[in-house]
């Protein structure tokens, strides 16, 4: 099957001049005084997958003080689709202190080519609080599904045909446990509704588990399990899908 | 203070995913279902093979359907109006998306006694949530059929077909969604328009407890409903109307049609001009 890129939307085109901008070349222009870079394969399938799938992503993350951003991208390869580019992501972050409670606010742009004639655009807001073993997120996204002008030209959409759809409020949340197994190897396991590149509705939690090897202060590897099932606020638990990605940090400066 | 915080996050979090609980429920779902969507497909499929596909024929190019959502039989008043509405000459058949009874055999015992004859008053069911709660599949199946199938209405010019889908586990499964594209590839061509029915209501466009298909399926159900020209995706399990509009394809959630609910109602699908056109009764309102 050929796959190809699609980089032809505004929002794609402007999603990487930021990115491009963000993380100039060379480290005595870089803003960022702690760079990594966090990529990783993933595999699996699901209801929609048509068999099994694989991805790739790749994440530029920097730091500086209390203020991170990180950028990244996602490439899917499957039967179900032909086009590789599945999925853009931007989010910036920084750390308060609310009283004695350090937390970690952060906003998210996730845009996703859905189909060669549709988009699917995110925007949320985040507040996280990670405490010795437990872990806790907690936010609001909005979502709008749009079609490509392309596609409304392809389809001859009169004036009054509503080209995009807005939900307006969806709950995100993240519940986490975290324990060492040795001081290098840590275990993390989660109740979520959303991971790298999709947001669940908010009735629609998924469970991942997640198992990371600190090979040294600039490596560390990472594995992890994503499970989905659809009806569970149905009260009639289903099978959705499955996923296992391998990952790596490698913090460049 | 991380114990509270625990406490805090967990209340919030089962207070959020529990408020789409209403009475009479079928708590082993969360655990383990008996029937998946797959399976039940399957057998749908299989009584598809000996039971052809109805076309209903009709004088006009215009003609009307009701269709109504989340009966949960049980209580048979609002059931009873609708059979009396569905008997005038204007309408040429009922649908019910889902949530037809508590899952309860008797309340399905209900449901088949107070349905009238086919001959007389055609109708279509398919299963909700709360229709396979207490291995309520089992009667469903024995007692109707199968839940994923399509009916077409055959007018004097003009062929539209209804695709009824079974979403009472909150996804379409693998199978059905095969068998949905087939459907659009071997029979949308030669229809004027497509209408679809499926239980569980696909978006949030106010905050609700009720849960949808996961992003991941509407990320392929959207582009495929527009490509293949889905003029209207009816559908309930929210209880609360919701219009929403994207492309040529009108997604409709209804009102319960629930005994005792002030905003019961049904909705008139009338095909005129060619268009599917809605239009919102309230039950209460009927005598």
């Amino acid at each position: 099957m050929k796959y190809k890129l699609i980089v032809n939307s505004k929002s794609l085109k402007i999603s990487i001049l930021l990115f491009i901008l963000c993380f100039p070349f060379g480290k005595q222009s870089s803003v960022f005084s702690q760079i990594s870079l966090n990529s990783y394969v993933e595999t699996g399938s699901n209801v929609v997958s048509l068999g099994a799938y694989g991805n790739f992503s790749a994440e530029l993350i920097g730091r500086t003080g209390t203020f991170s951003a990180s950028t990244g991208a996602l490439l899917s390869f499957s039967n179900a689709t032909d086009q590789a580019f599945s999925a853009y992501s931007l989010q910036v972050a920084n750390d308060f202190k609310f009283g004695k409670l350090p937390v970690t606010i952060n906003a998210l742009f996730l845009w996703k080519p859905i189909s060669n004639e549709m988009r699917e655009t995110n925007f949320g807001l985040m507040i996280e609080h990670r405490a010795k073993h437990f872990g806790y997120k907690v936010g609001l996204n909005t979502r709008i599904y749009s079609f490509t002008q392309a596609a409304i030209r392809q389809y001859n959409f009169a004036d009054s045909v509503h080209t995009s759809l807005w939900e307006p409020v969806n709950v995100m949340y993240k519940l986490s446990y975290f324990t060492p197994f040795s001081p290098k190897l840590n275990f993390e396991v989660s109740i979520t509704n959303y991971d790298r590149y999709f947001i669940q509705q908010e009735t629609n939690p998924m469970v991942l588990a997640n198992l990371t090897y600190n090979q040294n202060s600039r490596l560390q590897f990472y594995s992890e399990l994503g499970y989905m099932q659809a009806g569970l606020l149905n009260m009639h638990v289903n099978y959705f899908g499955l996923y296992l990605r391998g990952g790596v940090i490698w913090k460049i400066d | 203070m991380e114990n509270r915080l625990k406490t805090i996050f967990g209340t919030f979090v089962l207070t959020l995913l529990l408020t789409g609980c209403n009475n009479v429920l079928d708590f082993s779902g969360f655990i383990y279902s008996p029937d998946r969507i797959d399976e039940r497909f399957l057998q749908s499929a299989a009584w598809n093979q000996t039971h052809p596909f109805k076309m209903l024929t009709v004088n006009s190019d215009t003609y009307q359907i009701l269709v109504v959502g989340d009966s949960h039989i049980g209580g048979l008043v609002n059931f009873d109006k609708l059979v009396s509405e569905a008997r005038k000459p204007e309408n040429s058949a009922f649908v019910m998306v889902g949530d037809i009874v508590t899952g309860q055999k008797t309340d399905y015992d209900k449901l088949k006694n107070a349905l009238p004859d086919f001959s007389e008053v055609p109708y279509f069911l398919m299963v909700g949530n709360h229709d396979v709660y207490f291995n309520g599949w089992k009667t469903f199946y024995d007692y109707f059929g199968s839940s994923t199938y399509y009916f077409s209405v055959q007018t004097p010019t003009s062929k539209d077909i209804y695709i009824c889908l079974d979403s009472g586990s909150g996804t379409l499964g693998e199978k059905q969604l095969a068998w949905l594209k087939n459907v659009f590839e071997n029979e949308r061509q030669s229809c004027r328009n497509c209408i679809i029915f499926s239980h569980v209501n696909f978006f949030r466009d106010h905050h609700t407890g009720s849960t949808n298909p996961l992003e991941t399926e509407l990320d392929v159900l959207l582009p495929l409903f527009a490509k293949n020209r889905v003029n209207m995706v009816i559908m309930g399990h929210d209880h609360t109307r919701a219009i929403d509009k994207f492309g040529l394809t009108t997604y409709l959630t209804m009102d319960a049609l629930l005994d005792g609910l002030p905003t019961a109602s049904f909705v008139k699908l009338k095909i005129s001009d060619g268009k599917p056109g809605y239009e919102f009764q309230n039950i209460n309102s009927l005598n």
